[in-house]
């Protein structure tokens, strides 16, 4: 480029230099100057075009060369269809599977925050002290928040917010939202450009109820209230309160934790109606997430040292609740979703990507096989080439072009199918999202980053296909490309050894996919077959808030007693109880707990899964008691405190002895003793696939928690009873939310999301590996049965029977599947044990995958060659001969 | 340029006027407008360039590294490029000037006969 600068710019001197000396000349030979010059400019010619015909010298050639390479690359698949057709379909999933995990992955990893210079976010995080740290990140006290955002002089705003739920009172229904707690300068802090309206008032932060106010997130303001343009200024009814709505959020706007979104924000001065139960005015209550924006300048350290001197003057001042309190800084884009959490999501997320790229790997390798099968085709005509005075280098650029138009195609059509996926899974997660207790926000698209990853992935696909039969197809000798005629003579095996590696490759890798997809199903399948230790079929549940529609204890236990009481009369209800939490629904309570006698012994504590249930509950819930008794109406609120245990629990603390009437501390709760009065049987709690663990539960009477969940067993199909307990329920009270209204069976299947999800990605990369594995091996028979026509016909011609030929042809494709496959389980054997953590109930080397995973795998690879083979079977031994 | 001497000149053939710049150069390096007046010069008038077309065909030739160039100043103290035969340009001019003599030969062994015919 300089050069022809350069050139460009000695140009315009040469031209003037060459009209001076022919003029000269002219008048040299007795011109008269003026004509002189006039006769030397025509003679010259057009001085501008000559300008322009020599930059054009300069600057076509390339750009010349790469439209021609393009036209030729479009012109050879035109020419073969089908080869491109399945070469960019081939492609196309292949990188598809990866700018779709990417474009997840970036969406929760990768993308910054939507609002203003995001880059000068800072969290703020507390470190508690050394000895007590189970977490290394804990959230700050709302008055510790409001020292460091009031004596801080590096940082222009702090804002603090805090997730919880709240009753939305709606056309005379209420439901449970997710919202988060703020600061009143959250929207100014973060810059945010609200859709609708404005943020909240934060002189009012201090003042209790000073600021009745909400903003929709825009998500809510679409599904709650249709998007109703006229939303700002009306009244909502949250947890019996009303609040206007003030604004509504911009649509990429989830929150500031990544994944979790809430509905709606209000304002830290509406606490008390929100019910968050943590006091405001606790030091020793450190509950709110905080950000910071740092001032133009000002680096993350320089902002630490001052947050920390502030801590350190905190510690002084009140010794007890901020004792070895420290912060810490992170800049925000570091911290995803929870500094503890992260770690976990990144390790999930390389392993996907990594899964993804092995299905990548296996579409190169395809369409690798299917162009050197071409290359071969094609070796005459490169000789030719060649033998014209084609330049190697440009040679291997015109193969390069046409794989590089190949992954355009492709990585196109991969974007398309993205764009498509990205959509469904949006949506999937939306109504996801509306049977768990946490909102998913998550803005899945195609911005800059998934574009230049998907590019990326293009271009080194791209290298990877093409590289090797590019390389070998031009280095090959003319001679040996000019002597072709003899080809089918010589035979074909040596020539396709590194094809047939490729397909060994591909089939070893699916056979790796299809086992760990065998496995996890499998596992799955174990699972769901796990008894929970109750009988979960026929049961409905629902889940009350009768604390949102301001009830005393006194109130709440009455209200379930009577719900209970016209629940069980309902006809078809054979029985109901109440409890705090079901079993294997994701909300688990785990405290320590102790034996009498032990209680300072830190060996003897176990680490303990509790509920608090109603009488009724073991009856409901068909939970055998092998020993003593259940709860029953003496367990009063001033009577002995009792517990019954699982079997697990007393085996561990009391090994052969009889644990009825023996006593256990729970907590922190010193000389507050629980008195074994039975031992239920073990189930499961927290996941279908953990260990037996100990397990206690405390009778509803003794500890009367507000909010707490019905379950009642029908008789026959519980539909029916499903819609009637918001009947039941409204009739006694309407304002009391009734949330989670669903079968038993839909309750407890939460904890098989994850194993789901996971088994059903394996099984979607496994099935994409076979089906990119199986065309492979079509097309690499296709190709080989072709190249031997001549040989077959020879064959058939001096009388072989068609039999024959298949047998051969066959024979030669199982050898390879059978060699893939082998590999692929021995792969699969050393790579399964990584997997044995997630798995249930089935060994990570459990022969009946491994055997069916090989089998299933032979018998594609057979119909993958059976059809070429076929083909050649039938070929008739004149066309056959003809062939050349 | 006029029709008339239009007719009167053969016009070049694409490439020739390469392969005229490199026989040109065989006798020693040169600058553009020499080159120009010694194609007139060599070829009596009749093969005349249109000077300024020189100069892409100049170009083209350095980018192949047919010819190379330097400044030098010439005859009349002025500056100027002086262009000079390449060993790959030397190769090549013997090269281009064996096609081109079949070339001739064939043509005129093709258009022989019709030039026999037209005469009585």
């Amino acid at each position: 480029m300089r050069r022809r600068k350069r050139m460009m710019e000695d140009l315009d001197r040469d031209i003037r230099e060459h009209i001076e000396r022919e003029t000269q000349d002219n008048i040299d030979r007795g011109t008269p100057p003026e004509e002189a010059r006039y006769a030397a400019v025509r003679k010259f010619g057009n001085v501008t075009l000559v300008k322009e015909e020599t930059r054009e010298v300069w600057t076509v050639t390339w750009l010349d060369e790469l439209i021609q390479d393009v036209r030729f690359g479009l012109r050879m698949l035109r020419k073969n269809p089908s080869f491109a057709i399945v070469a960019v379909l081939t492609l196309a999933l292949g990188i598809g599977a990866n700018t779709a995990i990417f474009s997840v992955i970036n969406s929760i990893l990768f993308k910054p925050l939507p609002v203003q210079a995001p880059q000068e976010l800072v969290d703020v995080f507390n470190t508690p002290p050394k000895d007590e740290a189970i977490l290394q990140y804990v959230p700050l006290a709302y008055p510790d928040y409001l020292d460091y955002r009031d004596q801080n002089t590096q940082l222009t705003g702090l804002l603090a917010f805090a997730p919880t739920e709240v009753a939305l009172e709606r056309e005379n229904k209420s439901e449970l939202i997710p919202v988060e707690e703020v600061t009143g300068n959250y929207f100014q802090v973060l810059g945010l450009q609200l859709k609708l309206g404005r943020g909240f008032d934060e002189a009012q932060d201090r003042v209790p109820g000073g600021d009745p106010a909400v903003v929709l997130s825009y998500a809510a303001w679409h599904s709650k209230f249709a998007g109703d343009p006229n939303i700002i200024g009306k009244t909502i009814t949250i947890n019996e309160h009303p609040m206007t709505v003030v604004g509504v959020a911009p649509q990429n706007f989830h929150g500031l934790m990544r994944v979790v979104a809430p509905d709606l924000w209000a304002p830290i001065s509406m606490d008390s109606v929100l019910h968050l139960g943590n006091p405001v005015e606790d030091r020793g209550s450190q509950w709110m997430f905080t950000m910071g924006r740092l001032k133009h300048g000002t680096s993350l350290g320089q902002a630490q040292a001052e947050l920390q001197s502030i801590a350190a003057r905190l510690i002084r001042m009140y010794p007890k609740s901020n004792k070895e309190r420290s912060v810490v800084l992170l800049s925000a884009d570091q911290v995803k979703i929870f500094p503890e959490a992260d770690k976990a999501v990144f390790a999930a997320s390389m392993v996907l990507l990594g899964f993804a790229g092995l299905i990548l790997l296996i579409a190169c390798a395809n369409i690798t096989g299917m162009l050197m099968a071409r290359a071969t085709g094609r070796r005459r005509e490169i000789a030719i080439r060649m033998a014209l005075g084609g330049g190697r280098l440009r040679l291997v650029r015109q193969l390069l072009t046409e794989n590089l138009l190949l992954s355009l195609l492709g990585g196109t059509s991969a974007l398309l199918i993205t764009s498509l996926l990205n959509g469904a899974l949006s949506r999937a997660l939306a109504s996801f999202s509306t049977s768990l207790p946490i909102g998913l926000g998550l803005t899945i698209d195609i911005d800059g980053r998934v574009l230049g990853f998907t590019l990326a992935v293009m271009l080194g696909t791209t290298f990877l296909i093409g590289l090797i039969p590019a390389l070998k197809t031009s280095t090959q000798g003319l001679a040996d490309t000019m002597k072709m005629e003899t080809r089918a003579a010589t035979g074909t095996r040596g020539k396709h050894r590194l094809l047939n590696t490729l397909v060994v490759g591909q089939l070893a890798i699916s056979v790796m996919l299809l086992i760990c997809a065998g496995l996890s199903l499998r596992s799955l399948w174990n699972e769901s077959r796990v008894n929970p230790g109750f009988d979960p079929a026929n049961m409905v549940t629902a889940a009350f808030n009768p604390s949102l529609a301001a009830y005393n204890t006194q109130q709440a236990s009455t209200f379930y007693e009577q719900l209970t009481a016209r629940i069980q009369a309902l006809p078809g209800v054979e029985s109901a109880s109440d409890t705090d939490r079901l079993p294997l629904t994701l909300v688990v309570q785990i405290g320590s707990c102790a034996p009498e006698g032990k209680e300072n012994d830190p060996r003897a504590k176990l680490s303990v899964a509790t509920a608090t249930v109603d009488t009724n509950y073991f009856k409901t819930m068909r939970i055998p008691i092998l020993r003593g008794r259940a709860f029953d109406d003496e367990d009063k609120p001033k009577s002995t405190p009792v517990v019954i245990v699982n079997q697990t629990l007393a085996n561990r603390f009391w090994p052969g002895q009889d644990p009825i009437g023996k006593r256990v501390v729970f907590g922190g709760e010193i000389k507050n003793y629980y008195e074994v009065v039975g031992v239920a049987v073990d189930g499961k709690y927290i996941t279908l696939g953990e260990a037996s663990r100990p397990y206690a539960y405390r009778a509803m009477r003794q500890v009367e928690y507000k909010d707490r969940t019905l379950v009642a067993r029908t008789m026959g199909d519980p539909q029916a009873a499903l819609a009637l307990i918001r009947d039941v329920s409204r009739q006694l009270d309407p304002k009391v939310p009734v949330t989670n209204i669903e079968t038993v069976q839909q309750a407890t299947s939460a904890t098989l999301l994850l194993p789901r999800a996971g088994g059903t990605m394996f099984g979607l990369f496994g099935f994409l590996g076979l089906v990119l594995a199986s065309i492979g091996l079509y097309g690499v028979f296709a190709y080989t049965v072709a190249q031997r026509t001549h040989e077959i016909g020879v064959r058939m011609a001096l009388g072989a029977n068609p039999l024959d030929i298949l047998r051969m042809v066959v024979r030669r494709g199982m050898g390879l599947a059978l060699i893939g496959a082998v590999l692929g389980l021995i792969g699969a054997f050393a790579l399964t044990r990584e997997l044995s953590i997630i798995l249930y109930g089935i060994s990570a080397t459990d022969p009946l995958t491994f055997v069916t995973v090989a089998v299933v795998l032979i018998l594609v690879a057979m119909a993958a060659c059976y059809v070429p083979a076929r083909r050649a079977m039938g070929a008739d031994p004149m066309v056959a001969l003809r062939y050349e | 340029m006029s029709t008339k001497e239009q007719k009167e000149r053969i016009e070049l053939l694409q490439g020739t006027l390469d392969l005229l710049i490199l026989r040109t150069l065989l006798l020693g390096p040169a600058h553009g407008h020499a080159i120009a007046k010694a194609i007139e010069f060599e070829s009596d008038d009749v093969l005349q360039v249109e000077q300024g077309s020189l100069y892409p065909a100049l170009h083209r030739l350095i980018k192949r590294r047919w010819i190379s160039f330097e400044e030098g100043t010439s005859e009349n103290n002025r500056r100027a490029k002086f262009y000079r035969l390449t060993s790959k340009g030397r190769r090549q001019l013997a090269a281009e000037t064996r096609k081109w003599g079949k070339l001739a030969g064939a043509i005129a062994r093709i258009l022989r006969p019709a030039e026999q015919e037209g005469e009585p």
